[in-house]
């Protein structure tokens, strides 16, 4: 702990931090490319020129750690002059493609032009231009956009693991490319676009979707496996165009993995059910919410035994409120990968986890028991409620004489079913997850239920007769 | 002024550089076996009151360098940087062809002084003779036990060993040097650490030192201080190797003391500008120091202190002559074609800036130039200058804005004229 001098200013700092560190804990933000706190620093893009009082020449402030008394200015003339030929010296070969690119909005050089570049250009000559080669089916690369500050290649051996990433040739013809242009293998590839300070690296899976600037974004939780990381949700009207990892020191850092963040398609899948269905003949029909429900009522009043497996993605509020609205049911959780969070492992040295499903623990401690020791035949009803990640065990419908689903199903699993009751996925509804840490994360909702899919709570209170409630 | 041919005695007889003529013409090895006898801060002490500067360009006191080594448990390293590729510079080359022992001598003795038992040569890829001859060498002083397991006798194991380079001219900066020697691109490291004495090559303590430097070091322990001290003048000793290059009637590698005058050794040692032209400008120490024109040359004593008040820097004494032929935008072009070819890449000033100065010198010679491109040329030097990891923005930004700076006119003819005054082509090596 000590004090700086920035810009005048008295301001803390932390023991080990650098000058930008600092200055962003104060609110000011020093432009900076190259620089990632969660990756090692280079200090090549010398955008973040500071003048230290005392030094000959102007230090880069992410590789310099503050020391108790400096005197720092990000202000200086000096400074705003250096930084402003480094902004003008990265624009020299940018395509300024800006209305056709991904990154408009939220691009750090589209930024910092604005407020550190002079308004003029100086140079008529040729830009440099580069072809580009395919990196794989997560990560689009235009390297005419790239102002090479390394992020990428750091990202891939520090973050990813796998040293795949390389600058190839030098000076002014350094190329950024896979190495022998191989498609990219690691687990976290989507992560570099989020590194990736301009348009350069983009995902496929985001590409030519949507202008940054019309997306509203929601804190939530990645609902991919128990590891549980803090996501950002972008949507527009009712619709999410992708997640971005948000930093949590204790859980996912600054990262995500490629499962996590290409995995909410399912909720949007055209193959959802999006209205209640009862069987009718042989086959599933679309029913009235009131026509389904009544029918839900009948079979639960009719029961002699009651099982409730829960897919382990459904939020604790809900498994508990199954706990309470069902009173006789035996409860089971359901995981594909694990039978019980104990087989949980880490699947690699940073985030992903054996278990694919964000809250098994959370279940377990609800007592809903492992999905191994659930005997269809001794029950004559199952009410199985799903938050949709999982994907229900193949056949559980045919298993016992009655079956009702709760939540989130596609057309070709519903098959056997008697009644469905669509629910809202995680990014629809509010609630907690437990992660395998037994770290209890609440998100909240991001978009409105899509369709005819109504919350748990409604359902259960509305259509459940009220000595079902109380049979307990 | 005292002269006495250290390093060049033998130069044109590639049969000297054997480890017999050595001993038997030279005292070869006759200081190792004094600095056996010293203890390594006796040697250090002895270095650091020769005044001894480093000969690889900065001119950094050799004996504080050493100074810098902390007291650790960790392997020192002494690291040779053979990679000389400043242009116009070819003095090393020399060294470890005619004269490889008294150089591996005093790699020997400096390793005593800091208490390194691997020696590393970091040699350019493009000396390959040079390159044959030194471990030609280093195998003689192995055989001699002046190398192994064994320091002539004394129980100290040190190894020598040759590191080829692959031919970058910025893997001659210290830090370059380094990361390239352990495998990884040739790019400078960032500062602090400001010197590798603390955390070097493999993150030990290491001291990077000039060939040239070296080679002085027998010298000054055989001889001593007082007659290393009787050659130069203050804080400038020593005998020195210049490389003259140019449009000189003798062009070649001159032995001469520190502070020699300048044009003595253009006039009397070279024999004058050839064809009877006249001197124009001269880059004192190599591409990378500013210009200074013949009217900055008159007074100039050849060493650190006196080129630096002319407004350059001795640099790796290269001095490459141009007389009133020749085009001094083609001369601009020329440099910033090398620094835009050799540019690692890392920062955006250089790796940008390098380029965009290279197409404005080309544009201005083809003619096409504009009155303001020469304004912003000075204003991208000046955007470079400093802002970068390593000193090559500085390299980049000296020469070019010096040329602009003083030779102002030559440029604005181009553009009036709509075409080079001197009729040249655009040089040959462009594509």
């Amino acid at each position: 702990m000590g004090t700086i001098t920035f810009n005048g200013k008295e301001i803390p700092f932390d023991e080990g931090d650098n000058i930008i560190e600092a200055a962003k804990k104060a609110g000011t933000e020093i432009p900076h490319y190259c620089y990632h706190p969660g990756l090692s620093i280079v200090a090549q893009c010398r955008m973040c020129l500071v003048e230290i009082e005392g030094a000959r020449k102007l230090a880069t402030a992410c590789s310099t750690p503050c020391n108790n008394g400096m005197v720092v200015s990000s202000e200086s003339p000096t400074v705003k002059e250096a930084v402003s030929g480094v902004q003008e010296f990265l624009l020299l070969n940018h395509p300024l493609d800006c209305p056709i690119c991904d990154q408009a909005g939220e691009c750090s050089l589209q930024e910092y032009s604005l407020k550190h570049a002079a308004s003029d250009c100086r140079t008529d000559l040729n830009r440099r231009t580069y072809i580009d080669i395919d990196m794989g089916p997560s990560i689009k690369k235009n390297m005419n956009r790239c102002i090479h500050c390394t992020r990428c290649i750091r990202y891939c051996n520090e973050v990813g693991d796998i040293y795949e990433m390389v600058a190839l040739q030098r000076g002014n013809n350094t190329e950024i490319v896979t190495v022998d242009d191989k498609p990219l293998m690691t687990a976290y590839s989507g992560g570099l676009a989020d590194v990736c300070p301009v348009g350069s690296l983009t995902t496929k899976d985001f590409r030519f979707s949507k202008r940054v600037w019309y997306l509203r974004r929601n804190d939530s939780i990645c609902d991919g496996c128990s590891k549980g990381c803090n996501i950002t949700v972008s949507h527009e009207k009712n619709l999410v165009f992708r997640l971005e990892p948000r930093e949590n020191q204790e859980i996912n850092k600054w990262w995500m993995c490629d499962e996590g963040r290409y995995g909410f398609h399912f909720a949007q899948s055209p193959s959802r059910v999006l209205a209640p269905a009862v069987k009718g003949g042989g086959s599933m029909e679309s029913a009235q919410w009131s026509e389904a429900g009544a029918r839900f009522n009948d079979l639960v009043v009719g029961a002699q035994s009651i099982a409730v497996v829960a897919s382990a993605d459904i939020t604790n509020e809900e498994a508990d409120l199954l706990k309470s609205s069902l009173p006789k049911a035996e409860l089971y959780s359901y995981s594909p990968s694990v039978d019980s969070s104990s087989e949980d492992k880490a699947l690699d040295h940073l985030i992903r986890r054996k278990d694919k499903s964000p809250n098994l623990k959370g279940l377990e401690g609800r007592g809903y028991s492992a999905f191994s020791k659930f005997n269809p035949s001794k029950f004559n009803l199952v009410v199985y409620a799903s938050g949709g990640k999982v994907r229900p065990p193949y056949g559980i419908a045919k298993l016992s004489e009655t079956t009702v689903g709760l939540g989130v199903f596609l057309k070709e699993e519903v098959d056997g079913f008697d009644v469905i009751l669509p629910g809202p996925s995680w990014l629809e509804k509010e609630g907690s997850f437990t992660n395998y840490d037994e770290i209890n994360q609440h998100f909240g909702q991001a978009i409105r239920p899509i369709g005819l899919a109504k919350p748990m709570s409604v359902v259960l209170s509305k259509y459940l007769a009220d000595s079902v409630w109380q049979a307990g | 002024m005292k002269s006495e041919l250290v390093f060049s005695k033998y130069y044109g007889e590639p049969e000297a550089a054997g480890l017999n003529n050595y001993l038997n013409n030279d005292k070869g090895y006759d200081a190792l076996k004094k600095a056996l006898e010293m203890t390594p801060e006796g040697i250090t002490q002895m270095v650091k009151d020769s005044e001894l500067r480093g000969r690889g360009g900065a001119g950094f006191p050799t004996g504080l360098k050493w100074g810098f080594i902390p007291k650790t448990n960790k392997p020192k390293y002494l690291v040779v940087n053979a990679d000389e590729s400043e242009p116009g510079t070819f003095k090393d080359r020399a060294i470890m062809n005619y004269t490889p022992h008294m150089m591996i001598e005093g790699c020997i003795i400096s390793a005593l002084a800091i208490d390194a038992h691997i020696i590393y040569v970091y040699i350019r890829g493009e000396f390959v003779r040079e390159a044959e001859v030194l471990e030609k060498a280093i195998e003689e002083a192995y055989s001699a036990r002046y190398l192994g397991n064994t320091v002539c006798g004394k129980d100290y194991k040190l190894d020598m060993v040759v590191h080829r380079g692959a031919g970058a001219y910025i893997c001659g900066e210290e830090t370059a040097l380094l990361n390239s020697l352990e495998g990884k691109r040739g790019e400078p490291r960032i500062k602090p650490p400001y010197f590798p004495a603390v955390h070097g090559a493999f993150g030990c303590p290491t001291v990077v030192n000039n060939v040239e430097t070296l080679a002085a070091i027998p010298g000054i322990v055989r001889e001593g201080v007082d007659w290393f001290k009787s050659f130069g003048r203050e804080k400038n000793t020593g005998m020195k190797l210049f490389c003259v290059s140019g449009h000189v009637n003798k062009p070649g590698l001159y032995e001469k003391p520190y502070g020699y005058p300048f044009m003595k050794l253009i006039e009397e040692d070279c024999g004058g500008i050839w064809k009877g032209r006249k001197l124009k400008a001269v880059f004192p120490g190599g591409s990378s120091s500013p210009v200074l024109t013949a009217e900055e040359l008159k007074d100039v004593a050849l060493d650190f202190d006196d080129l630096q008040a002319a407004g350059s820097m001795l640099g790796s004494s290269a001095i490459m002559v141009m007389d009133d032929s020749t085009c001094m935008v083609q001369v601009a072009i020329r440099t910033a074609y090398f620094y835009y070819e050799e540019s690692c890449g890392q920062c955006t000033p250089c790796r940008e800036g390098g380029k965009w100065l290279l197409d404005l010198n080309r544009r201005l010679e083809s003619g096409n130039g504009k009155m303001e491109d020469l304004d912003l040329i000075a204003d991208i030097c000046d955007k470079i200058d400093g802002k970068t990891i390593c000193a090559f923005g500085e390299a980049t930004a000296w020469p070019l804005r010096s040329l602009v700076k003083k030779f102002r006119h030559e440029y604005e003819q181009h553009i009036l004229e709509g075409k080079c005054p001197f009729g040249g082509k655009a040089p040959s090596w462009e594509q």
